[in-house]
């Protein structure tokens, strides 16, 4: 293999990688983690789920944006959960919302994102 | 579209490198995609685009590569870009879900179109209404109305979108209808 052989072929397995990596990224669920959800105020008789949802409906972040949210400790009033969004976009919208309304209300809690690998087998149409 | 002139200066190089690896200010010349402002689905689809233009550059033009044994090991590399490419273009798509015996449907609201009907099932299975972008049914000559339509295809708005669904109407169709009612998907 000459010497433009070699680099040709190395720069192939480049893109190969990228684009392995642009998969997985692309299979990972995009999510926002809320930690210290216990320092935002609920009403009295919300559980965590409504309490979430209530602080979404606040930001205008609509219910179909949101494929899930999930208690990753299990706990009954935790204050880490997990909100899975149907698309990196809107997810990135929602940060920037969810991060403005912490700190404009100075809120003991943080947000950061997160890609949750998919668990399910992917079919293609 | 940076990565079609990324590619158009690798096809140009190849005649004049005298080097017989590729060195790491090279490799660190290739932009950082993966940074997550990058991943926007447009981003995504420009990128796509860019890494098809570079592949079928290469293999609708077969001049461009070496002509000795090497072209094996390069042509392989092209056809792992190419499935690659196929993957990611996949999940790109809007994706679709197929329901089975869907005339055993039964909705508590009077519904009189297809359509209805499966906003009337997303509601009841919890699902948001605009998951969905389409949706489709084949007439047959021995239906006599809406209620006998076999199967219906629904077209979901992403990939993601369409996995929470199928878990959401398997659950629903297990609960309410012994899974009477079905979809094809695992």
């Amino acid at each position: 293999m000459t010497s433009s052989e070699r680099k040709l072929n190395a720069k192939l397995k480049v893109m190969q990688t990228e684009l392995n990596d642009l998969t997985d990224q692309i299979n990972s669920i995009p999510c926002l983690i809320i930690d210290g959800l216990q320092s935002i105020p609920l009403n009295a008789d919300s559980n965590w789920k409504t309490h979430v949802w209530s602080i979404l409906n606040s930001n205008s972040i609509y219910k179909s944006w949101v494929l899930d949210i999930l208690n990753p400790t299990n706990r009954v009033h935790p204050n880490t959960i997990q909100i899975q969004f149907i698309n990196n976009h809107i997810r990135n919208h929602a940060y920037k919302h969810l991060s403005q309304y912490v700190i404009t209300n100075e809120f003991d809690a943080v947000i950061s994102k997160e890609n949750t690998n998919t668990t399910t087998t992917i079919v293609y149409d | 579209m940076l990565f079609t002139s990324y590619f158009n200066n690798l096809l140009v190089s190849q005649s004049d490198v005298t080097s017989t690896t590729l060195d790491d200010q090279e490799i660190s010349d290739i932009p950082d995609l993966f940074s997550d402002d990058a991943v926007g689905d447009a981003a995504l689809l420009q990128l796509v685009d860019a890494y098809s233009g570079a592949v079928r550059v290469i293999a609708d033009n077969p001049l461009l590569l070496p002509p000795n044994n090497s072209i094996t090991e390069i042509n392989h590399s092209i056809g792992e870009l190419r499935l690659q490419l196929e993957t990611l273009t996949a999940l790109l798509q809007p994706q679709i879900i197929t329901i089975h015996n869907f005339h055993n449907l039964k909705v508590n609201t009077a519904v009189t179109t297809v359509k209805d009907k499966v906003n009337s099932l997303f509601f009841d299975a919890n699902i948001p209404y605009n998951w969905k972008i389409m949706v489709t049914w084949i007439d047959k000559p021995h239906q006599s109305n809406t209620n006998d339509v076999e199967s219906v295809t629904v077209t979901m708005i992403n990939h993601h979108v369409k996995s929470k669904t199928i878990e959401l109407l398997n659950n629903y169709f297990s609960k309410v209808y012994d899974n009477t009612i079905y979809i094809n998907n695992p």
